[in-house]
Formats: C-alpha cells, sequence, structure tokens
C-alpha cells in the first residue's frame, strides 16, 4: 500500500500532466459560454474544484475528458443564468469595442483566410458552436457529444455537419462578394 | 462527407484554441498543490486505528447485547437502583480508553445564497470513542459514537 503522502504527491503530479495535456481544450470550451478569457479562467478552475471532489470516489485519479466538459457546462450555464442578459449583452458590446478578445489562433500562413474562418466560427449559432467546438478542439467523439449533451448520436453528428455546411456557405459568400 | 467539407475541417483543426494564461496556469497549479494537502490532511484524520467501521460496528452490536443481558444498558425493568447496575458495570467492563476528535464527512460543496455570496456546505462528523475490556471473555469492545451536522460558511476559496 502507498503511504498516504505518496499516494497525494502522486494524485497532484496526475492532475497536473492531465491538465497541461488538456487545458487548452477546457479552456476553449468554457470560452464559448464566458465573455472573456479572464472570466473562461475562472470557470475552469471552478470545475477543477468539482471534479477533484467528484473524483474522491475514484481515488482521486483526473477524470475523463467527457465528464471534464459536462462539468464545465454546467457551471457555465449557471454563472450565465446568474449574470442575466443585459449585463453579458453589456460586456459583449464592450469586448467588440476593444477588439481582442479571441480565442483561436490562426496559423501564420494563410492568415486572412483563417481570421475570417474565425469569425465565421463565432459568429454560428451556439447549438452548432458547441458541438463543432467539442468535436474538433475538444477531441471528443460523436457517441461523448450526444452522452453529454442528451443528445443521439445522430443528431450531434447532423449539428455537427450543419455547422461546416453553414461555415463553407458564408466563406462562398464572403468569397463571392469580394470577387464580384 | 464530401471532400469540400473536409478540406474546411483541416483549415479548422489549424486554428488552435489559445491557452491558458500563466497567472491562470500557476492559480491552477497551486489549487492541485492544495488538493494534495487536504487529501492527505483526510487521509491520516480519517484512519486513527487501524479497524474498520465495519468491524467498529460488529463490535458496538456485541458490547450492546452483552450491556442488555447484563443489565448494564437499560437496567432490569427499573427495579434495581442505579447505584447498585454502575456497580455491576465496574464489576463487568472496565474503561481502557476514550477520545474523540472531528472531521468533515465526504466532500463540501459550493452554493451560491441569494444575498449573492458563495458557502461552502459541509457535514462535520464529531466522533467519540470509547474502548472498553469485558472482563469476563477479556475482549476488548470499541464504541464508536458518530453525530453529523451541516455546516455552512461563507468562503472565497474556489
Amino acid at each position: 500500500m502507498k503511504a498516504p503522502a505518496n499516494s497525494a504527491k502522486a494524485n497532484s503530479r496526475a492532475w497536473k500532466e492531465w491538465f497541461q495535456e488538456n487545458a487548452s481544450r477546457l479552456i476553449a470550451y468554457a470560452r464559448q459560454r464566458s465573455q472573456s478569457n479572464e472570466e473562461a479562467e475562472d470557470v475552469v478552475q471552478d470545475a477543477l474544484v468539482k471534479l477533484w471532489h467528484y473524483q474522491e470516489k475514484r481515488g482521486h485519479v483526473p477524470p475523463d475528458l467527457p465528464l471534464a466538459f459536462s462539468v464545465l457546462r454546467y457551471l457555465g450555464l449557471d454563472r450565465g443564468r446568474r449574470k442575466g442578459r443585459t449585463k453579458r449583452r453589456d460586456q459583449k458590446i464592450v469586448q467588440f469595442q476593444i477588439g481582442d478578445d479571441l480565442w483561436l489562433d490562426t496559423p501564420s500562413e494563410d492568415k486572412e483566410d483563417a481570421k475570417i474562418l474565425r469569425q465565421e466560427v463565432d459568429q454560428l449559432p451556439e447549438k452548432l458552436r458547441e458541438v463543432l467546438t467539442l468535436k474538433i478542439w475538444g477531441g471528443l467523439t460523436f457517441a461523448e457529444i450526444g452522452e453529454m449533451l442528451s443528445l443521439s448520436n445522430n443528431t450531434a453528428a447532423s449539428r455537427y455537419r450543419y455547422a461546416l455546411e453553414q461555415l463553407q456557405k458564408k466563406l462562398k459568400h464572403l468569397k463571392d462578394s469580394h470577387h464580384g | 462527407m464530401d471532400s469540400s467539407l473536409k478540406n474546411l475541417e483541416k483549415r479548422l483543426e489549424q486554428l488552435t484554441p489559445r491557452g491558458m494564461s500563466d497567472e491562470g496556469l500557476s492559480r491552477c497549479e497551486a489549487l492541485f498543490d492544495q488538493f494534495a494537502s487536504e487529501e492527505l490532511q483526510q487521509e491520516v484524520s480519517s484512519s486513527p486505528v487501524g479497524w474498520s467501521w465495519k468491524v467498529t460496528s460488529i463490535a458496538a452490536a456485541i458490547v450492546l447485547c452483552i450491556g442488555l443481558t447484563s443489565g448494564w444498558w437499560l437496567g432490569q425493568g427499573g427495579e434495581v437502583a442505579p447505584a447498585q447496575s454502575s456497580g455491576a458495570d465496574e464489576h463487568l467492563f472496565e474503561l481502557i480508553g476514550e477520545r474523540s476528535w472531528m472531521q468533515m464527512d465526504g466532500s463540501s460543496e459550493m452554493t451560491l445564497s441569494s444575498a449573492g455570496e458563495v458557502l461552502e456546505v459541509a457535514t462535520e462528523l464529531d466522533i467519540s470513542e470509547e474502548t472498553i475490556l469485558h472482563r469476563e471473555s477479556g475482549n476488548y469492545i470499541t464504541l464508536r459514537v458518530l453525530t453529523r451536522q451541516p455546516v455552512e460558511r461563507v468562503t472565497d476559496q474556489f
């Protein structure tokens, strides 16, 4: 049997490694319901506290990603409800004015197109953007997304496909208007 | 999925989510260290003796049976004077040691009060333990009494 001190240290190390590997995924998802990076970081931190307690019965091993995303979703929704719509709208206006509140980085080549793509992702309806984020940047399968959002696998896959089609349509429209 | 959508998918994958700020990362790292120290404290406080809860509860049941049959626990129909009963107890049992301590029961939950305060709600466990020697059999019996009480406090540690 491991000594308590060793076990606690090993758990702390395992969580640090887990977090280093997944921090950007968690932040990307938390950003979907937060108005700023700072707020998203607060939500992630709250989620870590909850997750640690959830994992108590499992010997404090780091959680799997779908569970982490579920907790983030719950906290994000809860926070959103508390803040109220008016405040969120006001904050959004302030952030548009600042214009520096981005959650995706573009590759160095193909920068203009990538910037447009990033902008269009932000404009997607929340339901579509959520599935897209979980699939592309969260690394979840449709089955995991479905389970997390209480959807069938097919609905999760349809939303993802619909998000891609909407993006493609918008990009094509932008391209046509540039040329024409 | 047609090739144009697959191509779009690849372009999306090239957009990389921004990570946490250095400050956020260090806050989370500190959180993991705090978790580890809390875990250690919990483990140390929850294992003062090597006996499991199951063994303890069996022992408590045994002592209760012995106590009931010897009239120690309830008296014998009220006919025995308390002083006599106490004398019999002393003869049958010998108190070896007693102690008590408190610990948290399970994990605490964070809730938000209507006043906008973050409350940490936990259950506190007050444990008192007596070790008794049953003279006749030579068995040592441990009795534990657990009292649970909810505790609520305002916190900013979340």
